[in-house]
């Protein structure tokens, strides 16, 4: 059998048996509908406040704060949009994101842009961590909303989130904090009262549950009006019959991922350094780490440029010998589209270009890290031979 | 309940002794097309296709026949019995029908049966006359320019009664005129030259290059989507070569100078379709380009490609503008994939400044550095063939 190691795990993870588990009984046997009066829509509706629980536990939460979502896209959106349509009333039309957010935070925001709105970026400095200067230059008793990431998508960054609470709290007490924890949660701690924040957002299927589930925090007392109209389930925030498979996968997940966070954060940070100590071994070509330094960076996200070689292309080398990773940029005769986070962190187009992610779990192994690193090593070798051919012959 | 068509052949008319074999290809080519649909039966009489299917399935089976090229337009037809009372009833149901918020129309016969006891011109009397009876001042007689025309035919195996006319796909029917070898990248040009091939009556097998890991799977998967369209024009599967290239592309990249890469690379695409073409039984190669588009377009950068092969090169396209062929792209459907962003050749190989005028003595000079017959083997031995429906 051709090997296959998937490092793609920020793009989306492999389902978990406790949340297929969790899913399949949702819809073989506990398939009714939470609103219904009868035994089984009872059923269902206990089932949906365990789920409610469980998640509220790993967020150290309470259970009338989470409502669940289709997932990460859903939560910054309702965030986004809600506050913009309601808590720019009370305080005024400037809205903070910073600039390497998640296109989810970026679109609505520009949305608002052109509504007239006051959307200001926060930049970041040359390892994708938040100016923390600069967000107080901004922050004013004007701002409704700042939103930022836990953790970078892309290079696993993991702001200084108390930081910015913080400041929040001291130059703009009215704004509401948000916060997408889209890539962080279950991999860290949310600390939501430590950070001060209002509002932490997060998906299924990056934590091992399935796709189109996900789930919003949002801090008693707040209020943020509803996107889609209906039956008012999610307490009037999000209409729709629940979608009973995906909440209850999402729990399951959930409750088995946050359970052992700290093993597998160890697990990770293993296959990490040893997926970096196999590069050096393999006397890999010239690498850069882009983002914060590994020890500091989130457990299962790791950023490397390839100086030299497209990543696209190495993307594709790498598929050919079973490893399948992501990178960051699509080269294009047409279009050149590069890396927003990359590009705000400054750095320079030969290595944008050469940019790829691999992003772990706890399903990997040391032993996938090794040899991936050496396919690593060989496609880079093999892609800049080819592109420095050219080259010498211009 | 029964709805007949009536199928028009326009150009077939004219080929003489062949006809009868161009009109077994289309009776053929249309059957392949509707045998699906609920009730469909088809037969061709006196230099007539008549296709019969549920009324139910009429739409469905008017979508499919309009793709069927060799048809020139149809019509739906009554078919009533030999009587004066019947033919002018239908001729009215047709007319309110074709014609709901009235206008001018004229009424037509032909009259093959000539036991009919009326001739053509009365019959055609009787029946406005009766229709004027009917009918309010929403409608009037224009013979001249009529904008309608109801059309009644008296014929020994059936009489007819039908108005509404619908554009055909014109051309000849696919596979009357032999089998070629379709170039296929993933742009838009390519798919547009085979539909043309495939409107002539010519067959098609398609030829793709694909230099993974310098391109990705989507690459693969939107030529194999184009495919499919063509599939659908062809009215049978459709045979695609996928060609290993990449140990070429990295030949050419490494040996020989970068602004003839893609002249290099496209005379071995040439060399590799030939071969191709040739073990399918397909006598000519067909290609996208058009004069001038890009650099490997100009006259001197295809004399020098075009110098490898003997066989018949026809580019279909080769004096239209981007504009037109667009236009057909999007009318055959073919549009929205070709427009995908994943391209059939990686940014790497693309020569900053390729040679517009190529030398055709330079460029075998540069091949020297190259064994090409080992190449072209390697890339025909790893040729994935697929069949796409």
């Amino acid at each position: 059998m051709k090997r296959s190691i998937y490092f793609d795990n920020s793009a989306t993870t492999k389902v978990c048996p406790q949340a297929v588990q969790a899913a399949l009984t949702a819809m073989e046997e506990g398939f009714g509908n939470p609103s219904s009066l009868h035994g089984p829509g009872a059923a269902a509706a206990r089932a949906l406040t365990a789920a409610r629980h469980a998640l509220s536990a790993c967020l150290q939460a309470k259970e009338s704060e989470i409502y669940f979502t289709s997932g990460g896209s859903e939560g910054n959106n309702t965030v986004i949009h809600g506050a913009a349509a309601y808590w720019a009333n009370k305080t005024g039309k400037r809205i903070l994101v910073s600039a390497v957010e998640h296109p989810s935070v970026l679109e609505p925001a520009k949305y608002w842009a052109a509504k007239g709105y006051d959307v200001q970026k926060i930049p970041v400095d040359e390892k994708g961590l938040i100016q923390l200067e600069a967000l107080s230059a901004l922050l004013n008793r004007e701002t409704c909303l700042v939103s930022v990431m836990h953790v970078n998508n892309e290079t696993g960054a993991v702001q200084p989130l108390a930081e910015i609470g913080e400041r929040i709290r001291r130059l703009a007490p009215e704004a509401l904090y948000h916060i997408d924890g889209v890539q962080a949660f279950g991999r860290l701690p949310a600390q939501l009262s430590l950070w001060q924040a209002d509002a932490y957002t997060l998906s299924g299927h990056k934590i091992h549950a399935p796709k189109g589930c996900g789930a919003l925090w949002l801090r008693q007392g707040k209020y943020l009006p509803p996107l889609i109209l209906g039956g008012g389930q999610e307490k009037n925030l999000r209409s729709g019959t629940e979608n009973m498979p995906g909440i209850l996968a999402l729990a399951a997940a959930a409750e088995e991922i946050c359970g052992r966070m700290q093993e597998n954060d160890t697990a990770m940070r293993r296959i990490k350094n040893a997926f970096l100590q196999g590069l050096q071994q393999a006397d890999c070509p010239e690498w850069l780490i882009n983002g914060p330094d590994v020890a500091e960076a989130a457990p299962h996200i790791l950023n490397i440029s390839f100086p030299g070689a497209k990543s696209e292309v190495l993307l594709h080398y790498l598929e050919g010998e079973g490893v399948y990773v992501s990178s960051g940029s699509a080269c294009s005769s047409h279009s050149q589209k590069v890396s927003h986070v990359l590009s705000a962190m400054g750095l320079s187009p030969g290595r944008i270009e050469s940019a790829l992610r691999f992003s772990f779990c706890p399903y990997n192994t040391v032993e996938e890290a090794e040899q991936a690193a050496k396919a690593t090593a060989a496609a880079v070798r093999e892609v800049q031979r080819m592109m420095g051919a050219g080259k010498k012959r211009r | 309940m029964k709805q007949l068509i009536l199928i028009r052949y326009g150009e077939l008319g004219l080929k003489g002794k062949n006809k009868n074999k161009f009109i077994e290809r289309l009776v053929e080519n249309i059957d392949g097309a509707c045998n699906d649909i609920a009730g469909f039966s088809v037969r061709s009489t006196w230099g007539r296709i008549w296709v019969e299917v549920d009324a139910a399935a009429y739409p469905q089976a008017v979508a499919r026949l309009r793709r069927v090229f060799g048809i020139y337009s149809l019509s739906p037809v009554v078919s009533v019995p030999r009587d004066m009372q019947a033919i002018q009833q239908a001729a009215y149901e047709v007319l309110r029908k074709c014609l709901p918020q009235g206008g001018g129309f004229k009424v037509e016969t032909r009259r093959a049966d000539k036991t009919f006891p009326m001739t053509s011109p009365e019959i055609s009397r009787a029946v406005a006359n009766d229709l004027f009876h009917r009918l309010d001042d929403n409608y009037w007689a224009d013979m001249h320019d009529p904008p309608f025309t109801l059309q009644i035919e008296i014929r020994g195996e059936g009489n007819f009664v039908y108005g509404e006319t619908v554009h055909g796909a014109g051309g000849l029917p696919v596979g009357c005129g032999g089998k070629a070898a379709l170039m296929l990248s993933g742009g838009i040009d390519s798919p547009v030259a085979g539909w043309m091939a495939l409107k002539r009556g010519v067959s098609v097998e398609g030829i793709h290059f694909y230099s993974f890991p310098f391109t990705g799977e989507q690459s693969k998967q939107k030529v194999m989507d184009l495919a499919h369209i063509l599939a659908g024009w062809q009215g049978a599967p459709f045979t695609l070569h996928v060609v290993h290239f990449t140990e070429i592309q990295k030949a050419i990249h490494q040996f020989c100078r970068e602004d003839y890469g893609i002249t290099l690379m496209r005379r071995m695409m040439f060399r590799l379709a030939e071969r191709i073409a040739k073990q399918n039984r397909c006598l000519a190669l067909y290609t996208g380009e058009s004069v001038g588009q890009v650099a490997s377009q100009t006259l001197e950068s295809m004399s020098v490609i075009n110098e490898v092969t003997n066989m018949p090169v026809l580019r279909p396209l080769i004096g239209m503008d981007k504009e037109e062929i667009m236009a057909i792209a999007k009318k055959i459907g073919t549009y929205d994939t070709s427009i995908l962003p994943y391209e059939d050749c990686c940014t790497i190989f693309l020569p900053k400044y390729p040679k517009i005028r190529p030398r055709l003595q330079e460029a075998k000079e540069m091949e020297q550095a190259l064994d090409i017959e080992a190449l072209l083997a390697e890339a025909l031995a790893k040729t994935e063939t697929l069949t796409i429906e």
